[in-house]
């Protein structure tokens, strides 16, 4: 369980969130959605341990983030950036190898190309990772992620997969192959917060919403609990219908939403 | 040498090892050469053997030796190694392959601290100067060099974390201080003094005795010895440091440990030889050509490739215009600067960097 009490987070004198409380459950996916500037990023980044929050506490399986030594963290959690660099002509099996000898599979062989596998990327091992187009290094990118968190379960209970918006720069097929990727470790029994954009994903694939809005929390819960037209309304600063199929919840199509008058 | 996963590594092991064994080939015969070749007619060979039949050695053959011929080479591997070495560390670090150790200051410190000593010197208390006497100026080069990047490190840390940004722009800002300084002590220098400065920059490995190199190995052994174990960090810092910190690097630890094995191994190699170029930068763009840019392989074989590059430069330097000898920057930058444009302008050279 990562969970956050009366976090309050912010750059110099700016606070972006204020005594928010927040908790994610391995077994399921945790999409933290809401309007540019609301804070996501800067929640996530807490949640990794990599910014302090002014003030409350951050803990992950029950142990404060800011206690443990980045190795340690290391090896509990996964983190794919929004924006993953590269400098020098590292490749995409050396990239992943990187990430698993960061993780507790050190050192066990046959996992890089494993990771490589789930993401699809099978053959793109020998293959340079800044000759590869943006898509595909972000896949390489979330296989070094999946190899630094190889089991879901670790001995000291769940491993985690923070994603920053790890579908914004894919295609459709990738989209999903991504979202089951992450619904397949949480299945196992492993724990995954993403920072999503496409609430449609997020009514597919959450089980549990943080919606934020320019000022603090919205609303959080099941899906359907929280995708609803007055909570996105107040968002996005937007006029949106939502629809619900029968069988996969809710879903909105951006051709009936109005902007805000 | 090498200890890592050939199946996740650069090209398979019988290449990995084909290029470490041609490494350690090429330094024994950069080593053989700088002891053998020479101004003064001995045979060194025939000297060496003379001495395992147990033959006295004559007074005069132990000094070419041991005191002359000897030092030099183990002072050049030691500054060659030392200047790839740094060279790799600092590229590593500020993700930029061109990057290089004067970014930190090291060359415009040493440089104005061995100017001040070759100008000033003179006015210190007779007391100091018998004390120090002829390590005059590779002292004050190695103070230069290391309270720059010091001061330098300091101006780039504030709240506990250094801004490699900073640190960039407040190097060029110190740089051009320094050369302003050193500008200044040119304009008082009379010509003697200005000749001995000339020469200072164009680097030199003649007259390093052991009492220089007593000075500098103990700076610069530990961090050829103990730079391997940065490589972890460097690598994950090719991904930026919030990438590398989530992947359990240390990255304030990494960075100062960084900058201090730079200043301390630079600043010695540049103390005793003067300013050498090219070797920081020539070295560990070739290495990365032949293996990739693994740190964990590239800082050990910097060592070896850097030492053998500067014997060779010193041979060649030592064997072109006999009696006399070039300076061996000149040599560097000579070859150094052909080649560093043919790797550049190489077509398909983008995937390489």
């Amino acid at each position: 369980m990562i969970r956050a009490e009366k976090l309050t987070l912010g750059h110099g004198s700016r606070t972006l969130i204020r005594a928010l409380d927040f908790e994610a459950k391995p077994g399921a996916i945790t999409v933290i959605a809401g309007p540019n500037g609301a804070g996501k990023t800067t929640l996530l980044r807490a949640l990794t341990g990599e910014s302090r929050p002014l003030a409350g506490q951050v803990t992950l399986n029950g142990r404060n983030l800011a206690a443990q030594k980045p190795g340690h963290l290391a090896l509990q959690r996964a983190v794919l950036p929004q924006s993953p660099q590269m400098a020098f002509a590292f490749r995409a099996d050396q990239v992943v190898s990187m990430g698993q000898e960061a993780g507790l599979a050190a050192g066990r062989r046959g996992i890089v190309p494993a990771a490589l596998a789930r993401v699809g990327l099978s053959d793109f091992g020998p293959r340079v990772l800044t000759t590869m187009s943006g898509g595909e290094q972000l896949r390489v990118h979330l296989a070094r992620a999946l190899a630094q968190v190889w089991e879901p379960v670790g001995p000291n209970g769940p491993c985690w997969l923070l994603l920053d918006e790890p579908v914004a720069s894919l295609d459709i097929g990738h989209q999903l192959q991504v979202m089951n990727l992450a619904r397949a470790f949480a299945d196992a029994g492993g724990g995954v917060i993403a920072v999503l954009h496409d609430l449609n994903l997020t009514a597919m694939y959450a089980g549990h919403v943080c919606l934020l809005g320019k000022s603090g929390r919205i609303a959080e819960g099941r899906p359907d609990q929280v995708l609803t037209d007055s909570h996105l309304q107040s968002a996005y600063d937007c006029a949106i219908r939502v629809n619900t199929l029968p069988t996969n919840g809710p879903f909105l199509l951006p051709q009936v939403a109005g902007a805000a008058a | 040498m090498v200890t890592v996963d050939p199946t996740d590594l650069g090209g398979g092991a019988p290449r990995g090892l084909r290029i470490d064994l041609g490494l350690w080939a090429l330094l024994a015969l950069a080593v053989w050469l700088g002891l053998t070749v020479g101004a003064t007619g001995i045979s060194v060979p025939g000297l060496f053997f003379d001495w395992v039949q147990g033959l006295p050695l004559s007074d005069r053959d132990r000094i070419i030796l041991m005191e002359i011929r000897l030092p030099r080479p183990v002072a050049g591997a030691a500054v060659g190694a030392a200047l790839a070495v740094s060279g790799a560390l600092m590229q590593g670090l500020f993700r930029n392959p061109l990057a290089d150790p004067g970014l930190v200051g090291v060359g415009a410190g040493a440089g104005l601290g061995a100017v001040s000593a070759i100008v000033l010197g003179s006015l210190l208390p007779v007391g100091v100067l018998a004390a120090v006497g002829m390590h005059l100026v590779p002292l004050a080069a190695f103070l230069g060099g290391w309270g720059t990047t010091l001061l330098l490190y300091r101006m780039a840390r504030q709240g506990g974390q250094v801004s490699i940004a900073t640190m960039l722009l407040a190097g060029i800002a110190i740089a051009a201080l320094a050369g302003a300084l050193t500008g200044i002590l040119i304009q008082m220098a009379d010509d003697n003094q200005l000749r001995d400065l000339t020469f200072w920059g164009l680097g030199s490995l003649s007259g390093i005795g052991w009492e220089r190199l007593a000075f500098a190995l103990p700076l610069i052994l530990p961090v050829l010895l103990l730079s391997p174990r940065l490589a972890r960090g460097l690598n994950a810092l090719a991904m930026g440091e919030q990438a590398a910190w989530q992947m359990g690097i240390e990255t304030e630890r990494l960075k100062s440990l960084t900058v201090l094995s730079v200043a301390a191994a630079t600043g010695a190699a540049v103390a005793i030889s003067g300013g050498i170029g090219f070797v920081g930068i020539v070295v560990p763009h070739l290495l990365r050509i032949a293996h990739g840019p693994d740190n964990r392989l590239l800082l050990p074989r910097a060592a070896l490739l850097g030492a053998a590059l500067l014997l060779l430069a010193d041979v060649a330097a030592r064997s072109l215009v006999p009696p006399s000898e070039l300076a061996i920057g000149i040599v560097t930058a000579c070859l150094g600067a052909p080649v560093f444009l043919w790797i550049l302008l190489r077509p398909g050279q983008g995937a390489h960097l």
